[in-house]
């Protein structure tokens, strides 16, 4: 009787779009976007990327961390609105491709947006942590995050209708979220990368005979330990992240080889590897690569949860539907 | 062998000391203590010397009185605008400078110049990559501007293309060697002529290269149409429409191209329903939306972004701890290098680090050479010959410092104190392969002998505590050496033989050992703690440091047994053999050849008429423009001619053969052009003409 019920009411549920699906959707829309629209989100993330290594640098070591740490947060606090404020519009661009129309910017919408996105964005930075923490919440918490992104682009609603609408598409089709995560956050790629630096120190302080390691061993096994604690956690990311760091690895000895260009990657050979710089660097770019992906998932993901609503995609089709017979007949006539 | 760093060092020390004619900056004057002080304390209070240890001064701050965050906020506020009104005044001046010394190089032009061998390898490698980007930045400027003038024309001149017609009745033809409305022209054509087969491919090429053209696919020739199929709904999973014209297009063309199937007009018709489909649903409007603006603003950011990073890791580097403990590198407590910028700012002291092989150095002046943390308990074994070079070597006014790392403080555990955690290693001699043991056994000469041994000194550890210092021998002579220093170690020396004089001790064994050896000496020190960083900064000792360079004033620091050896690339190797010229002719080429993929040279016509969204012949090289432009250019009666006379051109000055030659081909050209046009057989004459023009 039970299994009669519960294969009526999987019968009764609409059926879930595939990750890969959405992420190949993804992919194509990034692909025919047009590059303004991938230059508004780099002009956002990539001052914020470039400015968050600086600031991890100077405060893991420099000893004057104390004296500037407060000037050196407000900045990293402004940088982060910057990027989010231009993420918004980079997604803003992105859903006028779907929706087949674009919407007029003005100074109006533009302080709509900024307003949304302080106000919303910043609690992200503590409650994504803590709910990767946790595990259990964490796809909601980061899709929520995500969806203020693709929502909160000043174009209709204030903060409060905003936040409504982005909590109620982050709980959408959760076996969806939790693949796209799994192949495409760079939060977990962040996580996984910490987690085998952080196994490697553990490692080599507890067993002292690892010290003798000639250096291309040490990145044999270094290599190993990382794919082995950050593949299965992200595992597109950790592709990306290994081009990453080889470009960052091979680049210096190509100009060494071909130019005669001596840097300190050549001359200090593999110690300039095991450095956090270097593992936030590789994290920072491959965030950059991963990151408009994302969003532009969560962009067709609040797309397709509101047009279930709306039906905004039939209004769509039938606005194409509608250009292409005036077209067509005013061709003719 | 990982030691052989004493024969490196004593191969340095020695040839240095062979010279005849001193080195004016090797004076034997030892440098003074105070001197050597006043500079450390210069050196230390650079800021990438400031490590974690300045923490103590701003709790004493905060102590004092200076707490509170807005005021802390708002004094740092204040400083930061304080130095980046220092920061930009002293790029003003710099710049003052900088055009200064332009005007005295401008000056000096006059003055005989030096000649290309005195500039280093460094100077010519930064001067070609200047060159390159000057090059680079010249070319991107040239493209951007030809390209902004020639966007309002673009469309006009894409016009004068005219593709060469590819044979449709090949199965191998691409549907990108012609844009989509060249394909619906051709489709027209035959279709006029009633052959619906070929007009019916070539209206499904146009589909092909029309979706080509909208990135929904990528032609190739390998692809079937049902691979096309696949990746359309891959990559057009939102377009069902799309999608079913296709397929519809697709059985449409295998029912009548593969097939038995005759075509008929209806059947065009129907494809052209789908044809229409596909164009509506996917308008090229829509790829082709890249701004120039925005592809600079991206390639502005994305050098920004490089240059940022690059920027990120010098500064992360400079602290040097990617480089080896107690290398002069390295400006965190672990290495050595207030000691080296501090000898570089005192009067007369030539000090340099040594990243390349020594045998090259043979008769450079006697030098004092520095080998700062040595693995620690290493007898410094070398070969026979090494070891007897070596001691000759020395005698002959070399001065050889060896310090040796810290071992732990407790002997046998892994826990070390201060620095001594670092760089533990193994005795050479134990980690040999056996293969090398029994390759060295064999011959006899080539046996390692522990120089420590020979000269009779060993190590052991005694433990010890941190704070436990090691004391002035008593009656050693040097006056002003410190009565004790911090040992920071648990390695001491023993079994002594009685030509070394102990200089500290500590429990009465010794730890900083100095032997004569004819006009030179060697030190050994069991530590190392006292040369680092971070006790210039805890616990100086000026004299100790003094006396441990001795009399010479030139100064080498050892990096290359460290594993810190500059390794010659290939641009180091075409420099020796002079190809620079040639490397940057084949660069001048490559930009010659995408300046070429990047220009139309053919000037568009006057009047950009007709239809506005023709578009370049896609699948078309300069080559078959130029045959177009022949067909176009000369008319048929003329071509013989043009022929000849270009052929004349190509030779210069006439033979009386060559001249008999060409005027029987003008005659053999006249003759054809003279002809009516259906009667002239222009590749018979052609080729007539070719066999006299090879004729011997």
């Amino acid at each position: 009787m039970s299994g009669a019920a519960s294969s009526a009411r999987a019968r009764r549920r609409p059926a879930e779009p595939g990750a890969l699906d959405v992420i190949t959707d993804a992919f194509h829309l990034l692909r025919s976007a047009p590059l303004a629209v991938l230059a508004a989100y780099y002009a956002g993330a990539a001052p914020f990327v470039l400015a968050f290594l600086f600031f991890w640098s100077d405060m893991s070591r420099s000893a004057f961390a104390a004296r500037r740490s407060l000037a050196a947060a407000l900045g990293m606090a402004l940088m982060f609105l910057w990027m989010k404020i231009w993420q918004a519009v980079f997604a803003a661009g992105l859903r006028d491709l779907v929706a087949g129309a674009r919407a007029a910017w003005g100074w109006r919408r533009v302080a709509r947006l900024a307003a949304v996105q302080t106000a919303l964005q910043p609690p992200g930075m503590l409650v994504i942590p803590l709910a990767l923490f946790l595990m259990a919440p964490f796809y909601a918490a980061h899709a929520f995050y995500q969806n203020v992104t693709a929502l909160g682009d000043g174009s209709g609603g204030d903060v409060r209708e905003v936040a409504r609408r982005a909590l109620r598409l982050a709980t959408l089709w959760p076996r969806q979220n939790h693949v796209v995560i799994w192949l495409l956050s760079p939060w977990l790629l962040c996580a996984g990368m910490l987690a085998a630096f952080g196994a490697a120190r553990l490692v080599v302080s507890l067993t002292p005979e690892l010290h003798h390691m000639q250096g291309l061993l040490w990145f044999a096994a270094a290599l190993m330990l990382i794919f082995l604690a950050v593949l299965p956690l992200a595992p597109f990311g950790c592709a990306v992240a290994a081009n990453v760091a080889a470009l960052l690895i091979v680049a210096p000895r190509m100009l060494h080889a071909l130019l005669g260009m001596q840097t300190v990657f050549t001359l200090s050979g593999w110690h300039a590897v095991f450095n956090t710089t270097f593992l936030m660097s590789v994290f920072g770019i491959s965030y950059l690569c991963l990151d408009p992906v994302m969003k532009a998932v969560h962009v067709l993901r609040c797309f397709a949860g509101e047009a279930r609503r709306t039906g905004e995609d039939l209004l769509v089709e039938l606005k194409r539907a509608r250009r292409e017979t005036e077209r067509k007949y005013g061709a003719e006539a | 062998m990982k030691i052989a760093v004493l024969f490196v060092l004593l191969m340095l020390a020695a040839p240095l000391a062979r010279c005849a004619t001193p080195h004016p900056s090797a004076a034997a004057a030892p440098v003074p203590a105070g001197e050597l002080d006043s500079a450390i304390e210069t050196v230390v209070a650079r800021p990438e010397f400031a490590w974690r240890l300045p923490r103590e001064r701003l709790a004493a701050e905060e102590a004092a009185g200076e707490t509170g965050i807005f005021t802390a906020f708002w004094r740092n506020a204040g400083d930061m605008l304080r130095k980046a009104a220092g920061r930009v005044w002293r790029v003003i001046r710099r710049w003052g400078q900088w055009i200064d010394d332009l005007l005295e190089k401008w000056d000096r032009r006059r003055a005989p110049r030096p000649s290309a061998r005195d500039l280093d390898w460094q100077t010519s490698v930064r001067l070609l990559m200047f060159a390159l980007l000057a090059a680079s930045a010249s070319v991107l400027a040239i493209l951007l501007l030809r390209l902004w003038k020639r966007r309002a024309r673009a469309r006009a001149a894409a016009a004068v293309a005219v593709p060469a017609t590819p044979d449709i009745r090949d199965d191998g033809v691409k549907a990108d060697a012609l844009p989509s409305d060249e394909w619906l022209r051709l489709a027209g054509d035959y279709a006029g002529r009633g052959d619906y087969r070929l007009a019916m491919r070539a209206v499904f090429l146009a589909c092909l290269s029309h979706l080509a053209r909208c990135e929904r696919l990528t032609v190739a020739a390998f692809k079937s149409n049902r691979e096309y199929m696949r990746e359309l709904e891959r990559r057009a999973r939102g377009r069902p429409a799309l999608r079913a014209a296709f397929a519809g297009g697709v059985s449409a063309i295998e029912h009548v191209w593969y097939g038995t199937r005759a075509a008929t007009a209806d059947d065009l018709a129907r494809l052209e329903a789908n044809r229409r489909a596909i164009f509506e649903d996917a308008p090229p409007e829509r790829a082709a939306g890249a701004g120039t603006v925005a592809a600079l603003l991206m390639v502005v950011l994305l050098g920004l972004f490089a240059f940022g990073v690059a920027r990120l890791f010098t500064m992360r580097f400079r602290a040097g701890d990617v480089y080896p403990a107690y290398s002069s590198l390295r400006s965190d407590p672990l290495g050595t290098r207030i000691l080296y910028e501090a000898l570089s700012l005192c009067e007369g002291v030539a000090v340099e680090r040594l990243h390349e092989s020594l045998a090259a150095r043979a008769g450079e002046p006697a030098a004092t050479v520095l080998f700062l943390g040595a693995p620690s308990g290493n007898p410094l074994y070398v070969d026979r010959h090494a070891a007897a070079f070596a001691g000759g070597m020395i005698r002959d006014g070399g001065r050889l410092v060896v310090t040796f790392m810290p071992r732990n403080w407790k002997s046998g555990d892994g826990d070390g104190g201060g620095n001594a955690d670092k760089g533990e290693e193994e005795d050479e001699a134990d980690a040999k392969e056996p293969k090398e043991r029994k390759r060295d056994e064999d011959r006899p000469e080539a046996q390692p002998v522990s120089l420590m041994a020979l000269w009779g000194v060993g190590f052991e550890d005694l433990p010890a505590d941190q704070a436990e210092l090691a004391f002035l021998a008593p009656g050693f002579e040097p006056a002003g050496l410190p009565p004790a220093v911090s040992c920071h170690t648990s390695l001491v020396f023993t079994n002594g033989a009685p030509e070394w004089r102990t200089v500290y001790a500590r429990r009465n064994r010794p730890v900083i050992i100095a032997r004569d050896f004819g006009r030179g000496s060697v030190v050994l020190s069991a530590m190392s703690y006292f040369v680092s960083n971070e006790a210039m900064r805890r616990e100086r000792h000026p004299a100790l440091l003094a006396w441990l360079l001795g009399p010479h004033r030139r100064v080498v620091f050892d990096e290359y047994e460290r594993g810190l050896a500059r390794q010659r690339g290939v641009a180091t190797l075409a420099r020796q053999y002079g190809l620079q010229w040639f490397a940057a002719g084949l660069l001048l080429l490559a930009l010659l050849f995408v300046w070429r993929g990047a220009t139309v040279f053919v000037p568009p016509p006057a009047a950009a008429g007709g239809d506005a969204r023709a578009v370049v012949a896609a699948g078309k090289d300069s080559k078959a423009g130029l045959t177009n432009l022949l067909r176009r250019s000369i008319p048929p009666g003329a071509v013989l001619a043009t022929c000849v006379a270009e052929w004349r051109r190509s030779l210069g000055s006439l033979s009386r053969k060559q001249a008999g030659r060409c005027a029987e081909l003008e005659q053999l050209a006249r003759e054809a052009a003279r002809r009516p046009p259906g009667k002239r057989n222009l590749a018979a004459t052609y080729s007539r003409m070719c066999e006299i023009a090879k004729r011997r």
